[in-house]
């Protein structure tokens, strides 16, 4: 029996998850002077064959949380529960299994993939590492995956660099594929393509996706491609989620200040598109010593005293519309007065 | 005579005359162990005083080599510019002698390049990079050249240049390293700014930043500039128009909203419908088949053919020459106001 979508439980559930860097000086006694909040406090989760799309600019933490969910970086702190089991305190067998199950394709597919390697021991490779499956079986699945991303079966036996760029990001998603994940994490996988390719691998994301009930976890900065593949949408700003909801109400009902500029900024396709000019000042602050209060606020054109002082909750401001922003009063943790809310002006 | 050596005496304070940049039929080769690479074969275009022209395509394309081959920069021996002209006002720019060049570059035609980290040298401090070019093009030094170097900076807006001078690049964040070299390419005021991807290597918010300043600059010191770039978004927002370029040729060139509203030659028509855009949302992206072409061993012909929906015989034996389209946007503007395409479907046959 199958359950409504809406209390179908989640694929991937990220819960409170933190990730600090320490930063040592010294040179005998090395000691940490302080942390680079890399996560803070992130809580998000994904529904089978659903994509939600991470967007933010550089170092805003979107990659480090890419990694501790493929379980490359320890947590400081947090849980994250796929298929309903706690996974990172997984060793052993089942951490075996867990990288088969969630696959990635990264950015730059000239980086990627091993120059040494064929492509079948590329595509092959996470069967060989997380199972036990037969060679012989192995083969017949990277013929089989390499058909399904649109290649030639008969190039197994081709290296990297007999492809252009279109096609290794193909080999790359093979890659992803060949051990049955569940979730796949797209990390940029179209950024380092030209132009004219892209949209054939777009099409071809959410095309595996409907035919085999996939679930992406897509992080991007071409707002685009995040409107076209994302069910759900995150964006984040040092370290933390400053609004979160369905990609249709965040791409035409922004509510946070910073989500507003970064619609602003990401340029029309067409000219006579008119957008609400959102220029913020000022750049993105040092994760070392982020901003007390909220963290936008030095750069935030609505910003009122109580941002300065008090850190905004990531709380439904409307229909299932998560933001953390003071303006809207939801955000505003208990304790703290309407009063001051207002910031007395 | 030129008029632009003749500028060689204490003029150099004022900018540089507005200059008329005009690039005839321009042909770069590499010659390489695996054949002739056509990076550049046939260009053509001009730039009008105070314009911001968009050279746009895949990387590959040529247009930076078009852009190398302007300031005469092209990686020798492999590289050559094997025929054209490059008028810069009434200076053929391939006909002068490597001294003259030094003379123009950096003064008459200078260059952003697109990733900051690498354009600024990690050795030296802000003042010394910033203050080169007016130490060698305006003979400054000493307090004069302190001075200089602190007006450049607050051209591009960095807060506190007299203590911000005295910073290496690795003191400041991305965008802040981006207008350094703004500054830098700016020390002379050139009549021609050639921006070659200047905000690929920024973030969104900070490219935004970066864009407006380059506009406001532009109006205040009047120079014309070629901005490089494959991003469609950047195009709309800076350009006044807009060439496309596809394995080394100019396949289209008409001012900015002409060539989005009505993209003539297939290749731009379908590269514009494939964008996915943030504002609307649809169930499939339209696709280009295919791969770009290898320089090495391009198809006879026009060299999208084999990939062009609306490919006919002649496409495949004979490239097209530019034809003339004629402007179907009337709110289009933009001096002068014409739309070229390099295909067979605008020859008079097909008329």
């Amino acid at each position: 029996m199958t359950t409504a979508a809406g209390n179908q439980q989640p694929l991937l559930d990220v819960q409170h998850v933190r990730k600090y860097f320490p930063v040592n000086k010294g040179v005998l006694f090395r000691r940490p002077v302080g942390y680079i909040k890399a996560v803070d406090d992130v809580a998000f989760s994904i529904a089978p064959g659903e994509t939600f799309g991470l967007v933010g600019e550089s170092g805003c933490g979107k990659s480090t949380l890419a990694k501790l969910i493929l379980l490359l970086e320890p947590l400081t702190d947090g849980e994250i529960t796929f298929e309903g089991q706690a996974v990172t305190r997984l060793s052993g067998d089942p951490l075996r299994k867990y990288r088969g199950t969630v696959g990635a394709v990264l950015q730059d597919p000239f980086s990627s993939l091993s120059p040494r390697m064929r492509v079948r021991e590329i595509v092959g490779d996470p069967l060989t590492v997380t199972t036990d499956t037969p060679k012989r079986q192995i083969d017949e699945r990277v013929a089989e995956v390499l058909d399904q991303v649109g290649l030639n079966p008969a190039s197994a036996s081709n290296y990297p660099h007999e492809f252009s760029g279109g096609q290794r990001q193909r080999i790359a998603i093979a890659r992803a594929l060949s051990a049955f994940p569940r979730l796949v994490i797209l990390d940029e996988p179209v950024s380092a393509l030209d132009a004219s390719i892209r949209a054939q691998i777009i099409n071809l994301l959410k095309a595996l996706q409907q035919d085999l009930g996939l679930s992406y976890l897509l992080i991007a900065h071409d707002l685009g491609t995040v409107r076209f593949l994302s069910d759900q949408v995150g964006v984040m700003y040092l370290g933390q989620l400053v609004e979160k909801s369905t990609s249709r109400q965040v791409f035409t009902n922004p509510l946070h200040p910073y989500t507003r500029a970064l619609l602003s900024a990401a340029l029309p396709v067409r000219p006579d598109v008119q957008r609400e000019e959102v220029v913020i000042s000022g750049e993105v602050p040092s994760p070392l010593d982020p901003p007390s209060g909220c963290r936008f606020f030095p750069r935030c054109p609505a910003a009122m005293p109580i941002c300065e002082t008090v850190q905004p909750l990531l709380a439904p401001a409307e229909d299932g519309h998560e933001v953390a922003c003071h303006l809207y009063p939801t955000s505003v943790p208990q304790g703290t007065t309407a009063a001051g809310s207002r910031g007395g002006g | 005579m030129t008029t632009l050596s003749s500028h060689s005496g204490n003029t150099y304070d004022a900018p540089s005359s507005p200059s008329r940049l005009e690039v005839k039929d321009l042909q770069t080769w590499f010659y390489t162990r695996r054949g002739v690479v056509k990076a550049v074969d046939g260009v053509s275009f001009t730039l009008e005083p105070g314009e911001t022209l968009g050279l746009v395509g895949e990387s590959g394309s040529g247009k930076s080599i078009t852009c190398l081959s302007i300031l005469r920069l092209v990686p020798e021996p492999a590289g050559r510019i094997i025929g054209g002209e490059v008028w810069l006002g009434d200076t053929d720019l391939l006909q002068q002698s490597r001294h003259e060049m030094e003379k123009i570059r950096g003064r008459h035609v200078s260059m952003v390049l697109q990733d900051p980290m690498t354009s600024l040298n990690p050795v030296f401090n802000v003042e010394k990079q910033v203050g080169e070019g007016s130490m060698y093009h305006m003979g400054l030094h000493g307090t004069g050249l302190k001075e200089r170097v602190q007006q450049l900076l607050r051209w591009v807006r960095i807060p506190a240049p007299e203590v911000r001078a005295n910073d290496y690049p690795h003191q400041m964040s991305g965008g802040m390293r981006q207008r350094i070299v703004g500054a830098i390419a700016l020390s002379s005021q050139p009549s021609v700014l050639i921006a070659d991807e200047p905000t690929t290597s920024l973030d969104v918010t900070i490219q935004a930043q970066y864009l407006q300043l380059l506009k406001d600059l532009q109006e205040e010191h009047r120079f014309s500039m070629i901005f490089v770039t494959h991003d469609f978004g950047i195009v709309a927002r800076v350009c006044d128009r807009v060439a496309v370029m596809y394995a080394g040729r100019i396949v289209e060139m008409a001012p900015t909203r002409e060539l989005f509203s009505t993209p003539r030659h297939p290749y731009a028509r379908a590269l514009i419908n494939s964008l996915p855009d943030p504002d609307t949302e649809v169930e499939w992206l339209t696709t280009i088949p295919g791969q770009p072409p290898s320089l090495y061993d391009l198809p006879p012909g026009c060299p999208f053919a084999p990939r062009c929906s609306e490919a006919m015989d002649i496409c495949t034996q004979q490239y097209p020459p530019t034809f003339e389209t004629g402007i179907a946007d009337p709110g289009a503007t933009g001096p002068p106001a014409s739309h070229t395409a390099a295909c067979w479907l605008y020859g008079d046959s097909n008329r």
